[in-house]
Formats: C-alpha cells, sequence, structure tokens
C-alpha cells in the first residue's frame, strides 16, 4: 500500500515540469498530468481570490473521501506577464496521498530541498523547463522509500 | 521550523578548500579579460553571471535557511548580511548607511575571500572584480519581487579600507493579490 500516490512539480507559468508516479492508485497518462497541473495552477489562483481574508497564498491542503492533496509553494516567484493577475506566481510542490497521511508538509519541504541541490545548482538545467536530472530522480525516490518505510514503521 | 542562524548552516553545508574557491575564481576573471579585451565588457559579464547564479541561488538559502517573509527591506538586508553571505561566502556583512527612506543601504565586507591573492595591475583599473558578488545580490532578490540597483563604492582593491555594496531598492512588487470588492 502507498502513501503518497504521486508528486508534481509545476512551474511559474503553470506548467507541469515533474510528475512521478507511485503505486498503482489514481495512475494517470501524461495528458491527464498535464491537465491535472494546469487546473490546479487556476485553482490555486482563484483561491487566493475567493478567500475572504486578504493575504491568502492560495489552498494549502485539498482534503477529498480518496485522497488529500498537499501543496507547497517555494517563496520565490515573479510577477505574472498578464495585466489581470497582478500577483506573484510561485513553483509549486504537490503530492497526492492516502487521506490522512501524515507529515506532507515536512516531505514537501525537503523535496524542494532536493530540487535546490540537484535540480537548480546542475548548470545544465535551464529554468522552468521540465526537470529531467537523474541525481533528483535518485534522490527523490530515496527520500519517498525513507517516509514510506517511517509510515510503516509508526 | 524556526530559522537558521548562518553559522548553523555554514556548519552544516558541503565546503571545498578556499584556495581552490579563490583560485578558480581568479581563472576565470582572467579568462573573461582575455576572451572579451574590455574591462567594462567583463564586469558586464561577472555580473549577469552573478544574476543567473543569483536566481537559482536563492531557492537554496529559502530551502536551507527556514527564513520566513522578512518585514521590510530593512530586514532582507540584515538577512542577506547576516545569513546569506555567512552561508555562501563563509563571511558576513554590516549593514549601513540607510537612507532615510529606507531603500538604500551598504553591505561591509572587512573579509572577502575572493580576493585573497589578488593585486590589480594597472592595466585592470577598471575592473569591477569582485563584480559576480554584486550580479548574485541582485538576481536572488528579483527573484523575492525586489528590484535593486547593486553598485561597488568601495573596493579594497582600488585601495579602500573595505568592501562596501550599495543596494537600492528600485521597485517592490506587491506579494498578494490586492483585493478589491469592486472588479
Amino acid at each position: 500500500m502507498a502513501a503518497i500516490y504521486s508528486l508534481y512539480i509545476i512551474n511559474k507559468s503553470g506548467g507541469l515540469i515533474f510528475y512521478k508516479d507511485y503505486g498503482s492508485a489514481g495512475r494517470m497518462d501524461t495528458n491527464d498530468s498535464l491537465r491535472l497541473a494546469s487546473l490546479w495552477h487556476s485553482m490555486h489562483a482563484i483561491s487566493q481570490q475567493l478567500s475572504p481574508v486578504s493575504g491568502c497564498a492560495g489552498i494549502e491542503l485539498l482534503q477529498a473521501d480518496t485522497f488529500d492533496l498537499h501543496c507547497f509553494q517555494s517563496l520565490t516567484g515573479n510577477s505574472s506577464p498578464l495585466s489581470t493577475m497582478p500577483w506573484i506566481i510561485r513553483t509549486k510542490f504537490f503530492v497526492v496521498c492516502e487521506p490522512g497521511t501524515v507529515h506532507m508538509e515536512a516531505l514537501l519541504k525537503h523535496i524542494y530541498e532536493l530540487y535546490t541541490d540537484y535540480v537548480l545548482k546542475n548548470p545544465f538545467y535551464e529554468m522552468e523547463m521540465p526537470i529531467r536530472c537523474e541525481l533528483f530522480d535518485i534522490n527523490l525516490a530515496q527520500a519517498v522509500q525513507k517516509d514510506r518505510v517511517a509510515l510503516l514503521a509508526r | 521550523m524556526a530559522p537558521k542562524s548562518g553559522d548553523a548552516i555554514f556548519a552544516s553545508v558541503d565546503r571545498v578548500n578556499a584556495e581552490l574557491f579563490t583560485l578558480t575564481y581568479g581563472a576565470m576573471v582572467r579568462q573573461l579579460l582575455t576572451d572579451l579585451e574590455e574591462v567594462d565588457e567583463v564586469n558586464k559579464q561577472l555580473d549577469q553571471m552573478g544574476y543567473n547564479i543569483g536566481v537559482r541561488l536563492v531557492d537554496e538559502f529559502l530551502a536551507k535557511s527556514n527564513v520566513s517573509r522578512c518585514v521590510d527591506f530593512k530586514e532582507t538586508a540584515e538577512v542577506i548580511a547576516k545569513v546569506g553571505f555567512k552561508m555562501f561566502l563563509g563571511v558576513t556583512a554590516s549593514v549601513t548607511n540607510w537612507d532615510t527612506e529606507g531603500t538604500t543601504c551598504s553591505l561591509i565586507l572587512e573579509d572577502n575571500p575572493l580576493v585573497d591573492f589578488v593585486e590589480l595591475p594597472d592595466t585592470c583599473q577598471g575592473l569591477y572584480y569582485c563584480n559576480i558578488l554584486s550580479g548574485i545580490v541582485r538576481g536572488a532578490l528579483e527573484m523575492v519581487s525586489m528590484k535593486t540597483e547593486v553598485t561597488w563604492l568601495r573596493d579594497m582593491l582600488r585601495g579602500d579600507d573595505v568592501f562596501e555594496l550599495q543596494v537600492k531598492l528600485l521597485k517592490q512588487v506587491p506579494e498578494e493579490y490586492p483585493y478589491k470588492d469592486d472588479e
């Protein structure tokens, strides 16, 4: 049984730059994952506007019957080129996991650190482009594995 | 999670021999001088290279330092000087010379590992040897929505007693969605 179903990283323009499936539940083909990423990007932006409290940074956790979706944003960002969206757009990392899975914030934070180490510091990685970095894959697999072991131990 | 101090992060990251770092940077500047021939072009190129580093480095800085949003530019400058410089360069800077609006300040570096063995020859008097640093600061701040202008006011290689880097805040993009009822 997999605690984490899948992991997504969306760039500042809402494009999917990384997608990884873990386990069988919720498996998607490439088109579906791209669609989900851009949907989430827009929904996230809309949620900032819908919030009754000003200063809302967007949805952090979406809970459904069959999954939880945890979203983490980098602190860095660019102002959107669209005049209809005059605020800062950030890189988003999100995991879809089993309902009630804990410690996802810490895992996402760790994945962000791996991203800064093995993606951003790779001189041949072009910013905002799809992530194809083997070192990132390896370290990510280790992090997720460790998280799974920790979950089984609990 | 609580923000970490510059010393704590510096102790936990991988490091290389300081001389390897200094000599590599020196070799790079020399190669740029050979390739571009003009000192002004080299200054520009170093600044551009620094900018490209800064826009990537800032994410690592934020991920590993646990620093959250700064309340104002004053705090930002302090964090760069005390945490940022320490984390990546191993030295801390001090922040002084604030203007009355709080948008311009100077970062003073008394110690700078980049220039350990450097003496500027007469042919390179216009060279800002450490211009990569100003580019890094500019690039990093741009990614946290602050447009800045970063210039060297004092340079030990030009006979001053310290390095003084002036950071001027030109424009700050609001972080949040401007909440309006009538739209």
